[in-house]
């Protein structure tokens, strides 16, 4: 069991541009979702968690390892599977040759072991038939999963995984994101992305970032319960509904328009209230929320 | 593991980071024969052979160091890594180093017994073995400060086109304009091409010593500059 314990933290990089600001979160093992619009300071926050950023302000601490200080950025390195949003390969060699590459960056000294590992991986994210293939005849798909199998080359007991769905085609993502979940077990994995399906599926817990701040953390239902009596499904005869409101699906049938919206209608005349899912109270929450919440620990 | 290592490190650099240099010395083992034909004045053919070891290699290890350094396409991994990435640049670094001096020692040797080696005047009274050895700072000095000084600029600029044009700029403004660094005394500890352009000059010994200091100073600089990841990221998205 692991905590990740986030207190204050704040990042400016140079030129005064401040990503993060007084972000405050404690993460558990299982599976945490890491949710925002693109520009929310995500991947800053993960780069600071991975060690590859020092925050300006604020403590973080990784299980025992303090990361302000060199020596816990140098030690988590030894726990940490990660894979960044912008995965980048060595476009000439093969899926194998490359996995066993990050293996030695990664203090898998024996070979013969280093080698079991590479084909257990290969295994459990389906391209062992492919795996003699260089990586740059690879689809956006397959090189994610290469990706997921680099970060467990260590049995990392925290795996962060940034944006790992993004371009991928529908069957693709579905395929990730059960394989995520089922690396869940007794690891920390932190899941950053800006799309909300990704969340719902996988996560119990998760932390909606905007602007660099915590807008949100708690757990699904936590969430899901903020957006109760705020969604309306309304029919009209084509009018757009009217109120503080943001509308989330339109659908024409004949001879009416069925709207799916968000917020505080100013008629209700033809609305029926239903019951939120994760991106109704995702957009709520991005609606409602303007400054950052009260830190809790999940 | 460290033979693996060696493997993955130069798969990863290119194929180009083992050819450049034997391709260089065959190009001029070529050029020195065409001159031998047309019976061209031998200390030309001497120089033009000497040109090949303190300018030329030289000149392809600084730029490969610079294109190297300037993009790694898997940084942000590298960065999270238990070898840390600063240890995997010098490891690349050593290895076009090691390779490069591997080439023009071997060279070197045949150059000397052939006697196509412009011999420094400062050293020309020595015996042969110290002459030899001593003889071998004509490529290491200019070999290590040109990496040194490619290695600080693409860790500066993060582009690989601009600090290889720099690097190749400085060469050419050396050879070009090399009365200038021969005659001026705060320019003598630069002269990057004594011995095939002046080997005369009576500072030989002394330039060849601040050029390796200066490249020992420049690549301490390099690895405290590994340091920054921020500056590592530049070209990386990181306003997210």
């Amino acid at each position: 069991m692991m905590n990740i314990t986030i207190n204050h933290l704040d990042k400016t990089y140079r030129g005064g541009i401040h990503a993060i600001n007084n972000v405050t979160i404690t993460i558990g093992s299982g599976m945490f979702g890491l949710l925002g619009p693109n520009g929310a300071g995500k991947t800053t926050l993960i780069r600071i968690l991975t060690g590859i950023l020092r925050p300006t302000n604020g403590m973080l601490q990784i299980g025992e390892y303090n990361v302000n200080s060199e020596e816990g950025r140098k030690a988590i390195r030894h726990i940490l599977g990660y894979l960044p949003q912008d995965f980048g390969v060595y476009p000439d060699l093969s899926a194998r040759e490359f996995l066993d590459y990050i293996g030695i960056l990664k203090g898998l000294s024996d070979r013969t072991g280093r080698q079991r590992r590479v084909e257990e991986l290969l295994e459990i994210v389906s391209l062992t038939p492919v795996s003699n293939r260089k990586l740059k005849t690879f689809s956006a798909g397959m090189k994610r999963r290469i990706g997921i199998a680099q970060a467990l080359l260590n049995d990392p007991k925290l795996l962060i995984v940034d944006e790992p769905t993004a371009g991928l085609d529908p069957e693709e993502r579905i395929r990730f994101r059960n394989l995520l979940s089922d690396l869940g077990g007794n690891r920390t994995i932190i899941l950053s992305t800006h799309i909300v399906e990704d969340i719902a599926q996988t996560c119990q817990k998760l932390a909606i970032m905007k602007g660099g701040h915590i807008i949100f953390q708690g757990t699904v239902s936590d969430l899901l319960n903020k957006a109760q009596g705020k969604v309306w499904i309304v029919t009209t005869q084509g009018i757009k509904p009217e109120g503080n409101i943001t509308v989330m699906s339109t659908l024409h049938l004949s001879g009416s328009v069925q709207h799916r919206v968000v917020g505080e209608l100013t008629n209700y005349t033809g609305a029926i209230l239903t019951e939120p899912n994760l991106e109704d109270s995702y957009v709520w929450q991005m609606h409602e929320q303007r400054l950052p919440i009260q830190v809790n620990t999940l | 593991m460290f033979q693996d290592r060696i493997w993955y490190e130069l798969r990863i650099m290119g194929i180009w980071v083992i050819l450049i240099p034997p391709l260089t010395i065959l190009t001029f083992v070529l050029l020195g024969l065409m001159l031998t034909i047309m019976q061209v004045d031998h200390l030309r053919i001497s120089q033009v052979f000497t040109a090949s070891l303190e300018m030329v290699l030289p000149l392809s290890a600084g730029l490969l160091t610079a294109s190297i350094v300037s993009y790694d396409t898997a940084i942000e991994l590298q960065l999270t890594m238990p070898k840390t990435y600063r240890l995997t640049t010098f490891f690349r670094l050593g290895l076009i180093i090691v390779w490069t001096s591997c080439i023009a020692l071997f060279s070197s040797v045949f150059m000397y017994h052939l006697r196509f080696w412009r011999v420094p005047s400062q050293v020309e009274t020595w015996k042969v073995l110290p002459q030899f050895i001593i003889g071998q700072l004509t490529w290491i000095a200019p070999l290590l400060w040109l990496v040194g000084v490619g290695f600080s600029l693409a860790l500066c600029i993060r582009n690989r086109s601009a600090s290889s044009a720099l690097l190749g700029g400085i060469w050419m403004i050396e050879a070009i304009f090399y009365g200038y660094f021969a005659f001026t005394d705060w320019l003598k500890p630069l002269f990057l091409f004594p011995t095939t352009l002046d080997p005369t000059m009576s500072f030989w010994l002394s330039n060849r010593i601040v050029l390796l200091v200066t490249a020992s100073v420049l690549l301490l600089l390099d690895w405290f500059l590994l340091r920054n990841t921020e500056i590592l990221l530049q070209g990386i998205t990181i306003e997210d």
